[in-house]
C-alpha cells in the first residue's frame, strides 16, 4: 500500500476507481435502492439481495473496528438481526440513507461492545481473512500482516477519526453519508478526513516501511 | 441508485468473512424474516364474521383499559409502609397476559409425502395463539428436522408429534400405513348414547383422555359415525387409525391429554361421504350433526348448529383456523380442498344431508357475505338435493342460504 493512495483520495475522492468486489452489489445497482429496500421490508427474497450487497462492507468495517474474527462475527449477526427487526421502521430519505442507517447500527453496536469490554491485542491467528483474487499460504500471511500493521496505525489516530478512516476506506461510505452515521457536518468529515489521513501518512514516514 | 464508486479500494487489505458463516448469518435472517412475515400475516388476517370481530375488539379494548388502570394504579401509589412493603411487592400487579400470548409451532410450508425426511425448506415456525394452538406440536425446527414423516401431511398443517419418526421402518420391516390420515395420535372406543330424537341408540366414539384401546373389536365393521355438538379434533378412517395402532404398537402411543378439548365427550368423526349420507337418514332436521368425510385431510365437511372449530387441514390459509361461529341450521360443503384465492376448482360434488326447513325466513342469517368468494363455484342440479360447489366452508354457508331461499344467485369466479 503507498502512502500517497491516502493523498490521492483526500485530492480526488470519489474520482478514484474502486473495486466493486461485491458481486450481490452488482445486483443492487440494477434495481433502484429505495425499491429494493420497500420489498425487502416484506418480501425474504428482497432482504437478501441487501443483505449480500451489504453484508461485506459491515463485515469489513467490523473486523477493522475489533480486530478479531470471532468478535467481528458475532457484531455482524448482531448488526443484521437489527436491521431484520427494524427495517420496518427505516425511513428512506433519498440516496445514501439506508447505508447511513445501516451504518449507524453498526457503529452503535460497536460502540456498545467497547463500552462493555476494553480493547484487548489481537493475536496473529485471530485475525479475519482478507480478501484476495488469488490467496496463496504466503500472501495470506502477508495481506493479514498488512490488516494488522495499517489497523494498528488507524489506532493510534483519535478515536472519532478513527471512525471515519474506517467507515471511508473500508466501509466505502461517502463523506455525506459518514456524516450522517457520525451526526457531524460533512465538511468536518472531510476535514478530519484530511487530518487523519495526514497524520498516517506522517506514521508511515517515521515508519519507514510499508504496511 | 447511484454507481458504486464508494466501494472498496483494490489494495487497501479488506477484512472479509468466511463463506460458511456469511451463508449461515443470510439464512438464519432469511428464516427469522419468514417468521416475522408470518406472525405479521396471522395478525392481520381479516375477521368476517362481524360478531367475532366485534368481540375481539371487545376484549382488545378491555385489556388496553386493564392495563391502563393497573398501570395508572401503580404509578400514583403512595409510598408504602415499610411493614407492608414486602408484601407489596409479592403481589402480582401485571395482569397475566397468557390468554393473549403466542406460541410457535412448525408447520409444513408445502405437502409432505409418507416418508419424506423433513427439511428446513418445507418447515417454518407460526405463532399461533395460545387460545387456538394445536397441541401435541413442535415447538422448534431442529426438533423435526431430519425427521420423517409417518403419513402424508398436507401443506400448512401443524406437524403433530405422532406424525414423524426417526425411521418407517423397524425390525419388522417398513409398515405400509394407510395415507391421508391426519393427527392418528388420539385413541377413540365406542360409547352408547341415547338418540334423543328416536330413543334408540347409535354410537358414538368418544375420545377419552390418557388411555388407549384397541378397536377392533369393539367397534362394528360398519359403523363410522359420530355425531353431537362437539367439536372436530380430526379425521381419520377406523381402518386407518387401527393400522396406525397396530404398527406403532412398539412406540407407546401418547394420546392428547391436553388437546383442544380435553372432553371426553368430544367426538371424533369418521364416514365416507356416502356412508355420511345413509347414517344422516337416522338424524331428524332437529339433530345437529359434525360430520368429516374420509378425505377429512381436506376440509371437513360440517353440518351443524353450534359454534365449532375449523382445523387447519389442507387449507393453505391459517384464516381457516380461527372459530367459526356457523349459524343456525346452515350447511356447510365441501369435501376437497379448499381453493385458494384465484384457483380454478372444476368440480367438487357436496351432498345434502339434511333437509333444512323453514329457510325463507331462518332465525340467523349467515354472517359471511358474497363478496369473499374465493373460487370458480358452479351448480349442477344432481339427483334432487345434490349440488356441485367449489368453495370454502363460510361461504358455503351462504350459498346453502340461497339456495334454500330460492334466491337468484349469480357466481362469479
Amino acid at each position: 500500500l503507498n502512502p500517497s493512495f491516502f493523498i490521492s483520495v483526500a485530492v480526488f475522492g470519489e474520482n478514484l476507481h474502486f473495486s466493486e468486489g461485491i458481486s450481490a452489489a452488482k445486483t443492487v445497482e440494477v434495481m433502484v435502492e429505495q425499491d429494493l429496500i420497500e420489498q425487502a421490508r416484506h418480501d425474504p427474497e428482497a432482504f437478501r439481495q441487501l443483505y449480500r450487497a451489504y453484508f461485506p462492507r459491515i463485515y469489513a468495517y467490523i473486523a477493522y473496528r475489533v480486530g478479531q474474527e470471532s468478535d467481528a462475527e458475532d457484531l455482524t449477526a448482531d448488526v443484521f438481526v437489527k436491521v431484520v427487526e427494524t427495517l420496518d421502521r427505516f425511513e428512506y430519505r433519498g440516496d445514501g440513507a439506508f447505508a447511513a442507517w445501516l451504518f449507524k447500527i453498526a457503529y452503535h453496536r460497536v460502540a456498545q461492545f467497547y463500552r462493555q469490554q476494553t480493547p484487548t491485542l489481537v493475536s496473529f491467528d485471530q485475525l479475519p481473512d482478507i480478501r484476495s483474487d488469488s490467496p496463496t499460504p504466503d500472501s495470506v500471511l502477508m495481506q493479514k500482516e498488512q490488516f494488522m500493521r495499517l489497523r494498528d496505525r488507524i489506532q493510534t489516530l483519535s478515536p472519532r477519526r478513527q471512525e471515519i478512516v474506517t467507515l471511508r476506506f473500508f466501509s466505502g461510505l461517502r463523506n455525506q453519508e459518514i456524516a450522517a452515521v457520525l451526526g457531524l457536518d460533512e465538511r468536518t468529515i472531510a476535514a478530519h478526513l484530511s487530518r487523519a489521513i495526514e497524520d498516517l501518512q506522517k506514521r508511515y514516514e517515521t515508519d519507514g516501511k510499508s504496511p | 441508485m447511484r454507481k458504486p464508486n464508494h466501494h472498496l479500494p483494490d489494495d487497501l487489505p479488506i477484512p472479509q468473512a468466511k463463506p460458511a458463516f456469511q451463508q449461515e448469518l443470510e439464512e438464519a435472517l432469511i428464516a427469522r424474516m419468514k417468521q416475522k412475515e408470518t406472525k405479521k400475516m396471522i395478525l392481520a388476517l381479516p375477521v368476517r364474521n362481524e360478531r367475532l370481530s366485534v368481540t375481539i375488539t371487545l376484549i382488545a379494548a378491555m385489556l388496553v383499559l386493564v392495563l391502563a388502570v393497573t398501570l395508572f394504579g401503580l404509578m400514583s401509589r403512595s409510598p408504602a409502609p415499610l411493614n407492608t412493603l414486602t408484601a407489596q411487592q409479592t403481589t402480582p400487579t401485571m395482569i397475566a397476559n397468557d390468554e393473549i400470548g403466542t406460541h410457535p409451532v412448525v408447520m409444513t410450508t408445502r405437502a409432505v409425502n409418507r416418508g419424506e425426511p423433513f427439511t428446513a425448506d418445507i418447515l417454518t415456525i407460526v405463532f399461533w395463539t395460545n387460545q387456538s394452538r394445536p397441541t401435541h406440536t413442535f415447538d422448534n425446527l431442529e426438533a423435526v428436522i431430519g425427521q420423517v414423516a409417518i403419513i402424508d401431511i398436507p401443506a400448512y398443517s401443524p406437524v403433530m408429534r405422532d406424525v414423524v419418526t426417526e425411521s418407517l421402518c423397524n425390525e419388522d420391516g417398513c409398515p405400509s400405513i394407510p395415507i391421508r390420515m391426519t393427527a392418528p395420535s388420539v385413541i377413540i372406543l365406542p360409547i352408547e348414547a341415547p338418540d334423543p330424537a328416536q330413543g334408540r341408540s347409535i354410537n358414538i366414539y368418544a375420545v377419552p383422555s390418557g388411555t388407549g384401546m384397541r378397536l377392533s373389536d369393539t367397534v362394528p365393521e360398519n359403523a363410522r359415525l359420530l355425531a353431537e355438538n362437539k367439536p372436530i379434533l380430526f379425521a381419520g378412517t377406523l381402518a386407518e387409525l387401527e393400522e396406525y395402532q397396530r404398527v406403532m404398537g412398539l412406540r407407546p402411543l401418547n394420546p392428547p391429554e391436553n388437546m383442544r378439548n380435553p372432553d371426553q365427550n368430544v367426538v371424533l368423526l369418521m364416514a365416507s361421504p356416502q356412508e355420511i349420507f345413509v347414517l344422516a337418514d337416522a338424524f331428524n332436521d332437529d339433530t345437529p350433526l359434525i360430520v368429516v368425510p374420509i378425505d377429512a385431510s381436506n376440509t371437513p365437511l360440517i353440518v351443524t348448529a353450534t359454534p365449532l372449530v375449523v382445523l387447519p387441514t389442507n387449507t393453505p390459509n391459517p384464516e381457516a383456523t380461527r372459530e367459526v361461529l356457523i349459524p343456525n341450521d346452515s350447511l356447510i360443503l365441501n369435501t376437497l380442498v379448499t381453493p385458494k384465492v384465484g384457483d380454478q376448482v372444476n368440480v367438487i360434488v357436496a351432498l345434502m344431508f339434511v333437509d333444512v326447513e323453514d329457510t325463507e325466513n331462518p332465525e340467523v342469517e349467515p354472517s359471511v357475505t358474497m363478496g369473499h368468494v374465493s373460487a370458480t363455484a358452479r351448480i349442477t342440479a344432481m339427483d334432487g338435493n345434490s349440488v356441485t360447489l367449489a368453495v370454502t366452508p363460510q361461504e358455503a354457508v351462504t350459498f346453502q342460504y340461497y339456495v334454500e331461499s330460492r334466491i337468484p344467485m349469480m357466481l362469479i369466479p
